[in-house]
């Protein structure tokens, strides 16, 4: 790994932030940050949701600007006031959402904003594509269009689209939370070849296996401060894991061990007679677009058992949830759940009635409704079966229950009766999960149930889903976090490209494997 | 059905085509950059209010057209003023624009013109070109129309052009499919915007204009009738693209042409069932093409920098 850290003192650092705070109110999200990137060097900039690395991000790129400090741009202090200004001082940025047009060509795309408002040169335009993407070793189309690629070509199109300006520092906001194991690899080469180009990266991210793949120096922020700033090869795991949730790089202590970071020892294997729960048969799906999502799927799910099913996005998985929570009937073939058959009536309403809970991925859109109260949102999955009143709402036992499980999940909220938008995404992902744990459900769909989490929500997250899977629960648990797999799942089944890999036990595979396998290859 | 009868109802259903492309075709444009304006309609009345009042006081069909536009610039202007800048729901601005035309065209005109039941209205003369106008059949059918509807088949082309081909188009289409990317480009989001919207007005007062100076000549309350939503029926069943915009136009306006020709041959149907037609034709158009995939990504919705 290059180091490029003994040079500091000799090369003027591309950007320099100097004890910048910003306040949103009364919340302090940053304060007193000092942070220094040289060119060629690769620094992660890591934190629990809510420490304050958005925010930085943000102050760096224009979005916003910071209430004091100095932000300096190779040795000069500058003032950035707005995207357009970052980029024209040589920062660019891939945003975690991406800014692309769906109906445009990678061509275009570097167009926009930047071509007159006349002819459109295309010879030239794909020329400087291919001339972009050869310096960094990257593969690309310059036809294609945006809408047809994956995740991982769209990235690489935002990846190009700042490249094809002078950009002196690349910040990357959450690159990898979306790829599969193999486009993490090309990602990182990537990387690589823009750090030997003397381009500085800052890395925002979750993963500590980023930091240790790619990076030169690891950035630790705890409730808005900077708590470690140590290049890779002095620091570890733990250490980084304990100044991102206690703020101290001290060893974490035994009650705050994470529950995620050990495995758990399986306190009893799924007994063979337990009963079938999920009974999946040769299941064909299609996409809303048509094209075919899944095919020859079988699996069962029996008692007591958690299912992992891997996979990077867009491989099925959430057409596979939509269907099982009786949203789509299948295109072909069967499943049935709890004596409900997808031959016979099957609907969200009847799979409820039958004992299925369905944590969705896009919580947002589908698990809550932000505008109303905590309360409210608990009496969403329950209404049909009328556990709070039929025509009139029992709304005292909605509060109640509402109530409990703010202290049962440590839910951190004003009460039950704030608008649940105004939470943390951790803290309305635990009162969804509360809402369809609620009446004791037989089976859990537990779509990504822990994304975008902070790693101490992540724990609880994972132990509520094994307290559930020891009181007898049937889970599919839909990941594309291979150490949360390994955490939680007794057997795992793999989508990828339309086809389907095991399911095969745990204890008989490794995460290489699976890694394959959602990479395509056999 | 001879081919004298064809030939007719070819050629004025170019005509009655027309207003609705100018119509369509700056709510194209509109749409594209993510603004929906169903106020076409209003925006017509008050073009072939304005195109009347102005050629008769000018004397000329011309200086009655340049109000029209100014006029529809202005009330594109007012519906962008809402819609893009307050982010006001558009459909509400867009109907607000609807009694608002149909209120200041009908004032407007007993106003002006009150106690005068008849007058000359110096309108739009079809261009003689000469021996090419005297052909048989392409003659009647091509070369015998007034010079705004060639202005309009150019503009559909070159539309076209602009929207696929150039830089221009290129931050039109961003700024109606992902408005954020545009403005992470630069642009400026609520300015282009703006400016489509403007131009939508000014295409749907020559559309108005047309109607009332070339089409007919004089102004009658509510004339426009409906002409400004089967404009925008144009737009969604032409897939948003100018050139698609042309034929679906001229489909609307032979299905016109068609069901006035029609009334004479079948006098025990009522002839309300005739009038219809085209807008049945909308309705079938409509649900056909209502889920196409270029339907602008950001159409309707105001941009908040967040």
């Amino acid at each position: 790994m290059m180091q490029t850290n003994h040079a500091a003192h000799t090369t003027v650092p591309v950007l320099e932030l100097a004890h910048l705070s910003k306040s949103y109110g009364e919340v302090r999200a940053v304060a007193g940050l000092s942070l220094s990137l040289n060119p060629g060097e690769v620094v992660a900039l890591l934190g629990e949701n809510g420490a304050g690395k958005s925010t930085v991000v943000n102050m760096i790129t224009g979005m916003t600007r910071p209430n004091s400090g100095q932000i300096r741009v190779r040795g000069k202090e500058v003032l950035i006031a707005s995207p357009r200004d970052a980029l024209d001082r040589g920062i660019g940025v891939v945003h975690q959402h991406y800014a692309l047009v769906g109906d445009f060509t990678v061509a275009e795309t570097l167009a926009l904003g930047r071509a007159g408002p006349g002819r459109l040169n295309r010879q030239a335009l794909h020329a400087e594509v291919r001339r972009v993407a050869e310096r960094i070793g990257m593969q690309i189309e310059a036809g294609a269009l945006i809408g047809s690629l994956d995740v991982a070509g769209q990235q690489r199109v935002e990846i190009l689209k700042a490249l094809s300006r002078e950009v002196g520092l690349l910040v990357l906001d959450e690159p990898t939370a979306v790829l599969s194991p193999e486009d993490v690899a090309r990602l990182f080469d990537v990387v690589r070849a823009l750090r030997a180009d003397g381009v500085a990266i800052l890395m925002v991210t979750h993963r500590l296996a980023d930091v240790f793949a790619v990076c030169d120096r690891a950035a630790v922020m705890h409730s808005g401060q900077l708590v470690c700033d140590l290049p890779v090869m002095d620091v570890t795991s733990e250490g980084l894991i304990s100044a991102m949730i206690s703020g101290s790089t001290d060893t974490v202590q035994e009650s705050e061990r994470m529950p995620g970071d050990v495995m758990p020892a399986r306190q009893a294997a799924p007994a063979n007679d337990a009963p079938t729960r999920v009974s999946v048969r040769d299941l064909a799906l299609r996409r809303a677009n048509g094209s075919q999502a899944v095919q020859g799927l079988s699996f069962d799910i029996r008692a007591g058992e958690i299912m992992a099913l891997a996979g990077v996005d867009g491989n099925g998985q959430s057409e596979l949830v939509q269907c099982l929570a009786g949203v789509n009937l299948p295109d072909g073939g069967t499943a049935e759940i709890c004596n409900c058959s997808s031959d016979g009536p099957w609907s969200p309403r009847v799979l409820r009635h039958a004992g299925v809970a369905h944590v969705p991925d896009d919580r947002r859109r589908q698990a809550i409704i932000s505008d109303l109260s905590l309360g409210a949102n608990m009496i969403l999955s329950h209404v049909f079966s009328r556990r709070y009143g039929r025509a009139m709402l029992d709304w005292s036992r909605a509060r109640d229950d509402t109530s409990r499980a703010i202290d049962e999940y440590d839910i951190r909220t004003t009460g039950p009766d704030q608008p649940i938008g105004r939470l943390s995404g951790g803290n309305q992902q635990k009162l969804v999960l509360a809402r369809e744990l609620l009446a004791g459900p037989k089976v859990i769909l537990a779509a990504h149930p822990s994304r975008g989490l902070d790693i101490r929500t992540i724990g609880a997250v994972q132990n509520i889903l094994r307290q559930q899977r020891d009181a007898g629960a049937a889970i599919l648990l839909v990941s594309a976090d291979l150490d949360e797999i390994r955490a939680l799942a007794d057997r795992v089944v793999v989508l990828a490209a339309g086809g389907a890999f095991g399911p095969v036990d745990m204890a008989q595979t490794d995460t290489a494997q699976i890694g394959a396998w959602m990479a395509g290859h056999t | 059905m001879d081919l004298m009868f064809l030939t007719g109802l070819l050629a004025s259903g170019v005509r009655f085509a027309i207003p609705l492309l100018f119509a369509a075709l700056g709510e194209t444009i509109g749409q594209k950059s993510g603004v929906l304006n169903v106020g076409l309609e209003g925006i017509m009345l008050v073009g072939a209010f304005l195109a009347v009042a102005f050629s008769v006081a000018t004397g000329s069909p011309w200086g009655g057209l340049l109000a029209a536009i100014l006029g529809g610039a202005a009330l594109g202007l007012l519906h962008g003023l809402f819609a893009v800048r307050l982010k006001v729901d558009q459909i509400v601005s867009g109907l607000a624009l609807i009694l608002l035309g149909l209120g200041l065209s009908g004032f407007g005109y007993r106003l002006v013109f009150a106690g005068q039941p008849s007058m000359r209205v110096p309108g739009f003369d079809r261009l003689d070109l000469g021996v090419l106008s005297d052909l048989p059949l392409l003659g009647p059918l091509l070369f015998s129309h007034h010079a705004l509807a060639y202005l309009g088949i150019l503009l559909a082309v070159g539309l076209w052009w602009i929207m696929t081909r150039t830089g221009l188009g290129l931050t039109i289409r961003a700024v109606g499919e992902n408005p954020k990317a545009a403005d992470s480009a630069g642009i400026d989001v609520d300015k282009v915007r703006m400016l489509c919207t403007i131009f939508g007005g000014a295409m749907a007062g020559i559309g108005g204009a047309y109607l009332s100076t070339a089409q007919l000549a004089g102004f009658v309350e509510d004339m426009v009738a409906g002409r400004g939503f089967i404009a925008i029926a144009c737009v969604v069943f032409a897939r948003w693209n100018p050139l698609g915009v042309l034929a679906v136009a001229l489909i609307f306006g032979i299905a016109d042409a068609a069901q006035i020709r029609l009334q004479p041959f079948f006098p025990q149907v009522p002839y309300q069932f005739f009038v219809t037609l085209p807008y049945v034709l909308a309705l079938v158009a409509l649900a056909g093409a209502a889920r196409s995939s270029n339907l602008p990504a950001a159409l309707t919705q105001p941009y908040r920098k967040s």
